[in-house]
């Protein structure tokens, strides 16, 4: 799936959030650290992702 | 547009129904502004299509499925190989047992006393004609 493309930093909060279905405010207990950071880079994992399925990679 | 990329990082978020995390003017700007409004919803088409891939791995994923027992022909087949290995085994084991010890063999016959010499004890001067002397 494309979640390997993710680097490492974006990972784990894509999948808590998108596959895991929990929250921003759980995922950021779970991984310790600040809500606004799980905010930015599910932002930024959607986005790879998206600009990756429209370039068709 | 620089004003949607001001806002742009909190789409996700309230996509994803985060809207608490999310500033107000944000928000206010999201309702108003077509172009934010459609990546809005391109965030939650992905967000749902994410989820339904992920059951539908779930259903796929065959080391979450219980083990099924096995079935009774096998366990036949499985119990009748036993019981070979363990008759073939034993059958071994009861040969190895009932052959006489080479080495307890060798010690009786050592023991014994060597009947042979005695045996093959010839006299000679009743077989051998002698000759008168002249």
């Amino acid at each position: 799936m494309s979640i390997a493309l993710f680097r490492q930093p974006s990972r784990p909060h894509f999948f808590l959030t998108a596959v895991e279905e929990l929250s921003y405010a759980e995922a950021a207990s779970i991984l310790d650290i600040p809500v606004g950071t799980v905010m930015s880079r599910v932002y930024r994992a959607r986005r790879l992702l998206v600009s990756r399925l429209a370039g068709g990679n | 547009m620089n004003a949607c990329a001001t806002h742009r990082g909190f789409l996700a978020a309230i996509a994803d129904g985060e809207t608490a995390l999310v500033p107000a003017d944000t928000v206010e700007h999201v309702n108003h502004c077509a172009d934010c409004m459609r990546e809005v919803r391109a965030h939650q088409l992905l967000a749902s299509k994410l989820r339904q891939a992920s059951e539908h791995l779930e259903e796929a994923e065959p080391t979450r499925r219980p083990i099924p027992l096995a079935r009774p022909r096998f366990r036949v087949v499985a119990a009748s190989i036993a019981a070979a290995i363990v008759l073939g085994a034993t059958g071994v084991g009861w040969l190895a047992l009932s052959r006489p010890d080479p080495v307890l063999a060798a010690v009786n016959a050592s023991s014994q006393p060597v009947g042979c010499c005695r045996a093959a004890k010839v006299d000679l001067g009743s077989s051998t004609p002698r000759r008168a002397l002249p």
